[in-house]
């Protein structure tokens, strides 16, 4: 959110004061246009041009008017005959006028005469008749008494015509300045206008520049009280990553504390045995050991599992399961440690829960373990129950106990990671804190909730709500084999391991089971010895010192012979950089997870060297061994399930493996009795004979599993001739019938009641 | 004449003792026909209280000329005549005001401070000619338009009287 704030800001910011620039910008222009045309308007006001007009109007007058008085006087002197005195006024009144005609043609007012058509025109006639005259006048002068009644009539005409032209003259520029009054008043309006419409747009930039600037004011104000958001975000969050870290920190103590206790066990046991013992104190102090080295184990565990879900690594296998085995196998965990305590562990399916459902069951199973180990763990009288119920989208868990209760405060926290209710319950009860941390985020990463209802004193409930989605029995599921004892005499390893007590551990073991081990402490010993030793297997560790266990496989392969097909199974420390993918892309076949064990190691080579005999030739001597000494069923298997499952489902479930054997043994003599085999027959054909190869195995019926996995090697491998592959399915048919019967001789002797 | 001559060196020779323009003259009475009659407050007069002038008398006066052109004529032309304020100290005019009338019956007062200020005379001659009436002879108060541009308004343009006749120092 701040994120998204902080990018918008720029952009917003950069963009207003453009737009109030641009509006600043407007309204200064606009200013500067009203105050142009504001001058212009003034400046046509008090133009020189009117007073021109007014000067040129006024002489024009005067001219009329002296024009006219000239006459007049004329008329009134010539009754009788002119005295000299009048004479001289006349000629004076005559220069006048002519001085007015003189202003007229070179004046200033000229200018504006000869802009008008008519004027000027009249102008020119004027000054006509003024010659005219003048000559008259300057002969009256000479010519004194001879002719001066016909000078004086003619004097008279032309000075009547003199006065109407200049009373036209005069007419023609009132008209003139009557035309150019409107014409300047209009142009004067439309001044105004402008200017007012200038004013009008000034006042609106102007008041556009004003709402910008309030606008930026309550925007920076905005930013102001986000930054102050963000910067008590960054308070919090900065707390928050303290209290995160000191968690971490007690986290480390607590948990060094608590690997302490179970090492102490490990290093004084064996501390003591070094001494000379009794065997029933080996026993005991071996045991101890292992106890502790386990306790180890599950703690370190539990933090690599949280780890690889911080990381984001978390998985889920969502598959078809039937919920009741699942739910049964982990509360028959918890039956002995109950029953000791004396609380009473129940398990209560709701009817409507499908039988059926899709789910993660190794998460689910991890989820329930981790409750339900709580409940056992914190109750020590009164009864613990499992509590299975529906809603039509929701599958909800509810752990009950009567135990010691939480209070509020520590349920806050009951879900963080490195957190236990408090630290008296981590000294009393050990264990890493993670349990509920990993459950929830499990159950988060299954669109899931964990939560949990508890009042101090009085017991918890806790709950995990699930989305339900109900599936079909497709395939049978069971709880996985118990593990299977072999000896493997006469296998040739190599070992391929750096750490000398890795070494140490994983020889002794393999030992154990009859092989003969040869060792590598890096990539480079591993080469080197592959060119001199041909053996059936090679465990090869991933974090080699020089060049890491991916790469000597791509190496080994990449060489061919022999080495291109021998099993090669990956030891990893199981951490996050550990992929099985990666490994088995690298080129290997299997992938174990340290610390070894021996049921692990038996079920791996069981495992990897059930190959054809024609496949490695080398292993011949040893298959047919194994193969004579294995009986058609495991009991060990059969009677876990026994134990697990109770009589009367170990029957059913007796009764449908029959049944599907039947079905995978007809479906299979049906694709394969078709020759030559098309891929569609031979994948179907492999299908086949995998699940068959998984079912038998859970129910122990270990050949029918050896003898499906030759069939299905034999599809699978392009080599195999026909004859092979038929060879193994009759191989098979053969064990089907031993084993249906077996089963059966199984069931009376161990079922029956 | 010779009295004029004379009266002229003693204006020269007076100009020392009395310091500035503020001189009087010697008036006759006039010749020729009168042009200018000067009347109010003037000591010096030569007909009744009033001063009048034929041509020569005026221009037996100190003269003074300078070019310019006028809002009235086209082109520029070369005036000469005696200045305003040397005619006034000639008749010990007292005042701050005269009013000028002119042939065709316009008038115009004139703040004596016009003719401190600037150097307006009493047009005799336009190019070395006597200015006939019809261009605005004989007399003519003119002010030397194009030596500064602000005489070009239209107060100064009213006091610019021509065809001048009488001079009233008010």
């Amino acid at each position: 959110m701040f994120a998204s704030a902080s990018t918008e800001q720029p952009a917003s910011l950069l963009r207003y004061p453009r737009r109030f620039k641009l509006v600043a910008i407007v309204a200064v222009v606009l200013f500067a246009a009203a105050l142009v045309v504001a001058t212009l308007a003034a400046w046509r006001q008090e133009n020189l041009t009117q007073s021109l007009r007014e000067d040129t109007a006024w002489v024009i007058y005067k001219l009329d008017r002296d024009a006219v008085q000239l006459l007049n006087h004329l008329l009134a002197v010539t009754r009788e005959s002119l005295t000299p005195a009048e004479h001289d006024e006349l000629n004076l009144r005559f220069e006048l006028l002519y001085s007015r005609l003189t202003l007229l043609n070179e004046g200033e007012v000229s200018g504006l005469l000869q802009e008008i058509s008519t004027a000027s025109e009249l102008m020119r006639q004027i000054q006509q008749q003024l010659d005219v005259l003048d000559l008259i006048f300057a002969s009256y002068n000479v010519v004194n008494q001879l002719s001066a009644a016909a000078l004086e009539s003619s004097l008279e005409e032309e000075l009547k015509a003199l006065t109407r032209l200049t009373e036209r003259l005069v007419i023609v520029i009132n008209g003139y300045l009557a035309e150019s009054a409107t014409e300047e008043r209009a142009q004067l309006s439309l001044l105004y206008k402008l200017l007012m419409i200038l004013i009008i747009g000034m006042s609106l930039a102007a008041f556009l520049v004003i709402a910008f600037l309030v606008r930026e004011m309550r925007e920076s104000a905005a930013i102001r009280r986000k930054q102050e958001q963000l910067s008590q975000q960054l308070d919090i969050t900065a707390k928050q990553a303290q209290a995160a870290n000191q968690a971490k920190s007690d986290f480390l103590a607590m948990v060094s504390h608590e690997i302490r206790t179970p090492l102490n066990g490990v290093i004084g046991m064996s501390e003591l045995l070094r001494e000379p013992v009794s065997p029933a104190q080996i026993e005991d102090y071996a045991s101890t050991i292992h106890d502790s080295a386990n306790q180890l184990l599950s703690m370190i565990n539990e933090i690599l599992d949280f780890s690889k879900i911080e990381a984001g690594h978390l998985t889920l296998e969502i598959a078809p399961t039937e919920l009741k085995p699942l739910i049964d196998s982990v509360v028959v965990l918890f039956a002995p440690r109950a029953k000791t305590k004396g609380v009473a562990l129940s398990v209560h399916i709701d009817v409507l829960v499908p039988a059926w459902v899709q789910v993660d069951a190794g998460r689910l199973r991890q989820i329930l373990l981790n409750l339900i180990a709580n409940a056992v763990k914190f109750t020590d009288r009164g009864e613990v129950k499992v509590k299975v119920s529906s809603t039509v989208e929701r599958l909800v868990f509810e752990i009950i106990d009567t135990g010691c209760g939480v209070s509020k405060q520590q349920q806050q926290h009951l879900f963080e990671p490195f957190q236990q209710a408090d630290a008296s319950v981590a000294r009393r009860f050990g264990g890493t804190g993670l349990g509920l941390a990993i459950c929830k985020r499990i159950c988060e990463a299954m669109q899931g909730r964990l939560g949990v209802e508890s009042q101090l004193g009085k017991g918890s409930t806790f709950w995990c709500e699930l989305p339900l989605v109900a599936a079909t029995s497709v395939s049978l599921s069971l709880p996985s084999p118990a593990p299977l004892k072999r000896d493997f005499t006469g296998t040739t390893l190599l070992l391929v391991e750096d750490n000398a007590v890795n070494r140490k551990v994983a020889m002794g073991l393999l030992s154990r089971l009859g092989c003969n081990v040869r060792w590598a402490e890096n990539g480079h010993d591993a080469l080197a010895m592959v060119d001199v030793h041909q053996v059936h297997l090679i465990f090869m560790d991933i974090q080699l010192p020089d060049i890491d266990g991916l790469m000597v496989t791509q190496r080994l392969r990449k060489q061919g012979g022999w080495l291109a097909s021998v099993p090669i199974v990956a030891m990893t420390a199981g951490g996050i950089e550990d992929d099985r993918q990666r490994c088995l892309s690298a080129g290997m076949n299997d992938y174990i997870t340290k610390p070894l064990s021996l049921s692990a190691l038996s079920n791996v080579l069981a495992l990897q060297l059930m190959v054809p005999p024609d496949e490695a030739p080398l292993t011949a001597p040893v298959v047919p061994t194994i193969q004579a000494e294995q009986t058609l069923l495991n009991s060990d298997t059969l009677a876990m399930l026994k134990t697990t499952l109770g009589n009367e489902s170990l029957i059913q479930l007796m009764m449908l493996y029959h049944q599907q054997v039947s079905e995978y043994i007809e479906q299979l003599t049906a694709c394969l009795t078709v020759k030559p085999l098309a891929p569609e027959q031979t994948q179907q054909g492999l299908r086949l004979a995998h699940q068959l190869r998984g079912e038998s195995a859970s129910i122990g019926a270990d050949q029918l599993a050896d003898d499906a996995k030759r069939l299905e090697i034999s599809l699978a491998t392009q080599q195999a001739t026909p004859g092979q592959r038929d060879e193994a399915f009759s191989t098979l048919r053969v064990t089907a019938v031993h084993t249906q019967t077996a089963l059966e001789k199984w069931r009376r002797d161990h079922l029956s009641h | 004449m010779k009295v004029l001559l004379m009266g002229l060196g003693m204006l020269i020779l007076n100009m020392p003792l009395t310091g500035l323009a503020d001189t009087s003259c010697d008036l006759d009475v006039p010749d020729g026909p009168v042009i200018l009659t000067v009347s109010g407050k003037i000591a010096n007069t030569n007909v009744g209280n009033e001063a009048q002038f034929d041509r020569a008398m005026l221009e037996a006066l100190p003269q003074h000329d300078f070019a310019t052109g006028t809002p009235w004529t086209e082109g520029t032309s070369d005036y000469s005549g005696p200045l305003m304020r040397d005619l006034l100290a000639c008749l010990h005019a007292e005042s701050d005001e005269v009013h000028v009338s002119a042939l065709n019956g316009y008038e115009a007062s004139i703040p004596v401070s016009d003719f401190e200020e600037y150097e307006v005379i009493l047009a005799l001659r336009k190019d070395q000619h006597a200015i006939p009436i019809r261009e605005y002879g004989p007399l003519w108060v003119l002010y030397p338009f194009d030596q500064d541009a602000a005489l070009l308004n239209e107060k100064i343009r009213f006091r610019a009287v021509w065809q001048v006749m009488h001079i009233d120092v008010r």
